[in-house]
Order: C-alpha cells, then structure tokens, then sequence
C-alpha cells in the first residue's frame, strides 16, 4: 500500500480534520488499513467507497464511537484521541447518521437542543425562548417557516426532518458535520433541495464530509473526493478533475460499465410478442390510498413502477400481495384468481415481495443467513411438523454459492452482512418460494456498486426463466435501465404508462427523453426541474 | 461487512485453546442456568437438611412443575414478542371451573377438559384485544388479570370449592412406576413444548415473528396465527397448572395462582427467554424454574425467613439478564461496518 499520499497537501492553517494511516482491526477483519483522509476548512469533501471499503469505520472514528489501533487523528493541527461522541461534538465535529436519531414525538425545538437544553440563569427551568429563537433563526436560513418548528418531528417529512438534524449539528456550533447518505430515503425532488441546503453550510464556513452512494450527486455540491478500497487510502481528486467513471473504476478497481447498462435487456433476448401474462391486476382500490389501478405483466416481462415518494408505488405492491386490505379490485396470476388475504397467501400461489427498507421490512435480524432464506417457505424443509435442518443448510448453501452471497457462513447473524449481501439473501428467500412473479420495491436501495450489478442480473435471470417482475424504483436510470414498460403513479393512481423500446439505454438523448416523460407524470406538470 | 482475506489478526495477545473451549461451552444453550442450578444443588446438599432425601428431592420437583408448566406457556408467549400477565389468574379460574364442574356430577377427565378450554379461551380473548383491536399485549393482559381474577372471586368467595374425588387427586397425589402424576404430566408437557420450539415450522415461525414481526409478515408467515397460537397455548397451560394445583390442593380458593405469572416470567428470564422477543428456550425456562424451586426448598430446609427468597430471586433476574447480554456480546462481538 502507499505510504503517503500523492496528493498535494494543503497549508496546515487550511486543514480542518487529518486522518493519518489509520488501522482500526476487528475480530478477523482488517477495517482500516493505513487509511488517509484530509478536510479542509469549509470544503464539501466526499468519501467513496464499495461496503466494506472502511467508509463507516472511519465515520466511527471521527465521530468517537471506536478508537483506533494505529497512525493519528488531527484535528485543527493538534493529535486528538477523540474518546466518545461527546467529545467529537467538543472537539467541533457531528454526525448525522444514515438512520434518523431525531425523536419522532418531540418538537423540532426540543429534537435540536436536546440533551443540552438551555437553562434560565440560576435556575433549573429551561429557558424555552432562547431555545426557540435561536432554532427559528437557524430554521430561516434554511429557508423553512416558522409553523413547522410547532409540530412534531414526525410529522414533518424526509426533507425537514434532515434539516433539522442539520440545524440541531450547526446549533453544536460544528465546525465538521459529518453526513452518512443523507439523501438515502429522499424522494429526487427533495434531494436536489438538501443538496442546495449542504451547499449553503459550506458557504457559512463549515466544512462537510459526504458519505454517498450516489455518484450523480457529487458534481456541483462538492469540492473535492476520497476513494476508498478494501480499508485503504486510493485517491483523492478535486471534482473538477475526475468523472463518475472514474470514480467507480477506482472504487471497484477495474472497468465497469454504466449502472443503466448493465441493467438493460440484452439485444439478443428481447421480448417475445406472444408472450402469455403472469399477472392482471384489474382496478386495485384502496379508499384513500389507491384509487383504480390496472396493470399486467408478462412472462419475461419487467415493469416498472415510477412517481415521487408517498404516490402509492409501494402501496399498490402491498395491495397486490394482500398485505393491505382492498376496498375493490381483483389480482390474476396465470389465469387464476387470487385476491389475497395475507402475503403468506401470495407466495404460496407464486406471488412474492423484496420489500423497501431492507433493515425494517426485509431481513429479520437475529436470524442467521440461512434462517432468513427458509423463513418464508418453512414448509419445503419440514417432514411432519419436523424441520429438517440438513435440508436447510443444502438450500442456503446453494444459494449463496449461486448468489455469492459474501458470508462467514450460512449460520452468520443476517445483520453481519453487508447491505448488498443482505439483498441477495431476500432475493434467496423469495426464489426459494419458486415464485412466478417476484415484485422489488428500491432493489439497489444503500447498496454498492458491484451488489447493484448483481441484483439487476438476478433480476434479469429470473424473468429470462419465464418468470414476470414489477420494480419499483425512485431511481430512474435504473427503473428505466431494467423496465421493459413503466407504469406511473400519481397520488394513488396511475398517472400513464409507457414503454421503454429495447436498446434505449445506449442513447443519452433517448435516456433524457423517457426520464422527463417520467417525471412529468409523476408530477403531473409539463415544466420539469 | 466483506470478509477480509487477511491473516486473522488477533486482538487477544494470548487468545489459547482454552479461551476458544470456554467460547464454546458458552455457545450451549442454558450452559449458564445449568452450571447456576448444579452449585446451588451442592450447595444445599451439604448445607441444608434432609435436601438429599428421596421425599424432599419429589417434593421439589412436584413444587416445580407448576412454574415449569407456567414457564413453558410464558416462553411461548415471551419469544414471539408478547407477555402474558394473566396466567395466575386463568390458573385460578381453571381450577374454580374444573371443581365447579366435579361438584356437579360431571365426570372427572370432562371437567379437566372444561378446565382446560377455559384457559384456551383466555388466551383467545388475550389474542383477540392484541390482534383484532391492536392494543398492547402488556395492557390486555394486565386487564385479563384483573378481570379473571374478579370471576374467580365470585365463584369462590361464598362457598370454598372443595372436592373430596379421588381420581381428581390422583392428578397430583398419584404416581405411576413411583413417579408423581403431576411431575409425569410436566414431563409431557416440557418434551412437547421443547420440540415444538425448538424442532417445528411453527417453533421457527415464533422466533421469527418475534424477532421481526414486520418482515416475517410480508417474507409470508402467518403472524396473527402465531400470536393467536402462542397466548392460547400460554391460557391452556396456565390452566393444567391451575388444575394441578387445585387436585393438590383439593380446593379452590379466591387467590389460588396468584403471582404465578411473575414467578413464571422470572423462571423464564433466568432461563435467558429475552423480554424483547425472539430468544428463549424451553430447557432455559425449566432450569430456570428448577433453579426458583431448589433455592426455595433449600432455604426453607436452613428456616432463613421466606423474604430472603424474594431478594434472592430479585439479585438472581438481574444478574442472569446482565450475565447473559455480557455473554452474547463477547459471542458475537462483530465489525459493525
């Protein structure tokens, strides 16, 4: 590995935060391998990386929660060995992580100074205006009115509640904020917004350090990116001097593809024209939620589902798998009536869901990876009421040679994985159900690069066997990269429907084309941001 | 996390094969409990009188069998994320109805069997608040308490249900090859409900919708039915405990299972069962119980005044639930990349 970086070091007064050849080990792992990493004073710094590469570690680092075992940590010129949280909050530097800390009952006022309330003078009393002003004033830089500072948290939605882990950072007085995919479960509307709000925190000096999977974003909201692979320092560039393919070349280390590429149809298999539908969904109903939706799916067939956060996308997979009850509304798969009532009825007719939100709705974590594949279909390795546990290490163990799912072991806690490890053992136990038609909401939600590839080829796979599938995806490079046809929501109901001709892909223009019939559906205006 | 293809980097300086045997005698379910309830049977064997005769030794085992009965409901009901506050009180109400029943000319085996229904439908009515309507199953349960509790009173408060029939106590008094009724029958219960935990799809699913209700839901198990499953078999063993210990007792009366819901979840959480859902174990829950009985019997046998059983059960929660997570953490210390 290289011992020093190449990369021209700044003069030391312009250096906020230097990481220098940390080694931070683990129980049979090597987390950090002599990484390095430099910000600067008021500069939007990203860092890039696979899962795995060490990108939370170093998070953890600098934010306290672990101490390294080797090289040093400088903040402002001077080493510091930062020993908790709270100390890396004295010492100027705040995180705010991927999973929402904000307590969802409180007020944003109470979310922002808690723990450290402000008191009245001599007085155990909290001083309630002081609080309030300064989170109000700090509220309006951002730009957000005042009315929402008197509702709960929860209330509020994605976009608001980041600002407002932003504010509750700046009200630390941080000179750091250290942000972990902060645009992760943003609609695309709203994460342009937080990415112009981001902007404007390094315009009042502070500096921010990016954690993103999200190449795309980069350009125009930061200043300079680090690369990590496998633990150790790769690169660090300015902006202006790299491309999102040079980004990911030095993140996997070799030649890759576009994502909307890779997920294509390839030419030599297209479509057949005659081929028979796997599911009809005729007028799903839902008073208040869904209203008439229609759509059907082809043997070899993928739709995908398109429109903003909340337009009933997820909502209309729920229904179809009977995981929400349907006030009207009836679902064919191959030509038999199905209206479920649980999703427990659905995949034993065929009919199966990769949920959104992997750690909430997917995994069941305290399950080994095994168990989370068999978990579904219990019945296919039971004699009697007896399971038979051979037969389910023989089912994991195929699985996760298929699927090079990367795991110790197929007895390994579920939640030791990595996210896109995690998703290829829910596309395991849902290909285990043998199902004719498999629905993915976010497929490639938080996961890397190389696990997106992945997951769009056994996307692929799976129709190429005959097999329908509808995803759902906020992403639209990748909903239009995988769909054959794209359905379009709009406040629960279906805002169009269009198909995506083989190959476009390939073309850029094609590509702009099809993304603004998209979002002009979705949004229902002509005019597109 | 990937897995590095690294050397392994120790981080112990002197990691040895015993640290790794110790690490696996760890890994053995209830090894703990187990090593707990072997000290304390030594302990009492050479200290408290008469521990060791063949009498006391049955004594403590038919003392037993009514936590360990409770126990295994209550393990259930713990590892697929619920709690069930109303066990002693079914016990009472099973009890009131079975002898009610012997009391009016009904035939033996059928009022055990309405003794039994009575707890089923207990536990249907815990299932139907917590499901149906949504409400936390801590409330409804405290609720059933109260409320079952009322009917027992009532049935019980005029007139002492007492019975003189003798296949009634036979449950408990007999034996069958020098083996108490009572203990036999626990026996039954504590393989049946040992194997369907451990060893069935509906054990897994228990676990599973314990560990994550939501997933499980849409991976395509069954939750409703689980928890349906799990509080009526909680009321149905809840009430053969209060069935036996009414034929011990010959009666019932007003407070008959009182506090036997608690003892049943301490029992349990000695037994490493996890109040948060999704871990537990039959054998842990029976040592657990076993461990309740001998200290019990153990300290009545040294005549050290019955408060000291309290504190000692109290200190004996709190260091098996703090032992277990310090266990489970060096077990799975992990990268939490």
């Amino acid at each position: 590995m290289q011992s020093s970086p190449p990369h021209p070091v700044a003069p030391p007064g312009d250096v906020l935060v230097h990481v220098d050849k940390v080694i931070k080990r683990f129980p049979g792992v090597l987390a950090l391998d002599g990484a390095t990493l430099e910000i600067r004073r008021g500069e939007v710094h990203a860092l890039l990386g696979e899962n795995g590469a060490g990108k939370s570690t170093l998070i953890k680092l600098l934010s306290g929660v672990y101490q390294p075992d080797g090289g040093s940590i400088q903040v402002r010129g001077e080493n510091v060995r930062i020993t908790d949280p709270r100390h890396a909050q004295a010492l100027g530097i705040t995180t705010i992580y991927q999973e929402h800390t904000l307590a969802p009952d409180l007020s944003p006022v109470e979310n922002v100074f808690l723990g450290r309330e402000v008191r009245r003078a001599g007085s155990p009393l909290l001083n309630e205006p002081a609080m309030r002003a300064r989170a109000r004033q700090l509220w309006g830089e951002f730009g957000g009115h005042p009315e929402d500072l008197g509702r709960s948290v929860g209330q509020l939605g994605g976009l608001k509640q980041r600002l407002i882990e932003i504010i509750k950072a700046l009200a630390y007085d941080a000179q750091l904020v250290i942000m972990d995919e902060p645009t992760a479960a943003l609609p695309d509307g709203e994460r342009a917004n937080l990415l112009d709000h981001i902007r404007k925190m390094r315009a009042g000096g502070v500096s921010v350090l990016l954690v993103t999977h999200r190449l795309e974003e980069l350009f125009g909201v930061v200043d300079r990116v680090t690369v990590f692979r496998d633990g150790r320092w790769v690169a660090t560039m300015p902006i202006t001097e790299t491309s999102i393919d040079d980004i990911i070349r030095k993140m996997v280390g070799r030649e890759v593809g576009s994502m909307a590429a890779a997920a294509a149809r390839p030419k030599e298999l297209p479509l057949a024209d005659d081929a028979p539908d796997v599911l009809r969904v005729k007028g799903l109903t839902r008073r208040g939620v869904l209203q008439d939706v229609s759509l059907t799916v082809r043997s070899g067939e993928i739709v995908g589902i398109g429109g903003l956060a909340g337009s009933g996308r997820t909502e209309v997979a729920r229904a179809i798998i009977g995981a929400d009850p349907l006030d009207a509304g009836e679902v064919w798969i191959r030509d038999k009536k199905g209206n479920y009532k649980s999703p427990a009825d659905a995949m034993r007719a065929g009919l199966v869901l990769v949920p959104e939100e992997r750690k909430i709705l997917g995994i069941v974590g305290g399950f080994s990876v095994a168990r989370n594949i068999t978990v579904g279909a219990l019945q296919k390795i039971t004699a009697g009421p007896f399971l038979q546990v051979q037969r389910e290490e023989a089912v994991a163990r195929n699985y996760v040679k298929e699927l090079r799912i990367k795991t110790r072991s197929t007895g390994e806690f579920i939640e030791n994985l990595s996210g896109g490890n995690q998703q290829k053992v829910l596309f395991a136990r849902v290909l285990f159900a043998e199902p004719n038609l498999i629905i993915v909401d976010e497929p490639t939600q938080g996961i890397d690069v190389g696990a997106k590839v992945e997951v769009y080829r056994m996307i692929r796979e799976f129709v190429a066997k005959g097999g329908g599938a509808i995803v759902i995806s906020s992403d639209l490079p990748e909903l239009l990269g995988l769909s054959d046809r794209v359905v379009v929501m709009r406040e629960g109901a279906k805002a169009g429907e269009f198909p995506v001709p083989l190959g476009s892909v390939h073309s850029a223009a094609r590509m702009d084309q099809l993304q603004n019939q998209v979002m002009q559906l979705a949004t229902g205006s002509s005019r597109v941001n | 996390m990937s897995i590095s293809s690294q050397p392994e980097i120790s981080v112990n300086t002197n990691p040895g094969r015993r640290a790794v045997s110790v690490r696996k005698l760890l890994e053995i379910e209830g090894a703990t409990v187990f090593a707990a309830l072997i000290l304390l049977v030594a302990f009492s064997s050479a200290f408290a009188p008469g521990f060791l005769s063949p009498g006391n030794l049955t004594n403590v085992l038919v003392q037993s069998v009514f936590v360990v009965i409770l126990g295994i409901g209550m393990t259930f009901v713990l590892v697929a994320g619920g709690i069930d506050l109303s066990v002693g009180s079914t016990m009472g109400l099973a009890a009131a109805l079975t002898i009610y029943s012997i009391n009016h000319a009904i035939p033996v085996p059928l009022a055990i069997l309405i003794g039994l229904a009575s707890g089923a439908a207990v536990g249907l009515f815990n299932s139907y608040f917590i499901m149906v309507l949504k409400m936390a199953d801590f409330i409804v349960t405290l609720g059933t308490l109260s409320l079952v509790r009322g009917i027992v009173e009532l049935m019980t408060a005029n007139s002492r249900l007492t019975t003189q029939s003798e296949a009634f106590g036979f449950l408990t008094g007999g034996t069958i090859l020098g083996v108490p009724m009572a203990v036999l029958l626990a026996a039954a219960v504590v393989v049946g409900g040992g194997l369907t935990l451990a060893k069935t799809a509906m054990g897994r699913r228990t676990y599973a919708v314990g560990l994550n209700a939501a997933s499980s839901y849409l991976a395509g198990v069954r939750v409703r039915r689980v928890r349906v499953g799990v509080y009526v078999a909680s009321g149905t063993l809840a009430a053969l405990a209060g069935i036996l210990l009414g034929s011990r007792l010959s009666s019932a009366h007003p407070a008959l299972g009182t506090g036997y819901e608690l003892t049943a979840i301490a029992a349990a959480a000695i037994g490493g069962t996890s109040l948060a859902g999704g871990r537990g174990s039959v054998l842990g829950t029976i040592l657990g119980a076993l461990l309740l009985g001998v200290l019990q019997n153990s300290l009545s046998l040294l005549q050290v005044n019955a408060f000291w059983f309290q504190i000692i059960t109290g200190l004996m929660i709190v260091a098996a639930v703090l032992l277990d997570g310090a266990i489970r953490r060096m077990l799975r210390a992990r990268p939490s990349q």
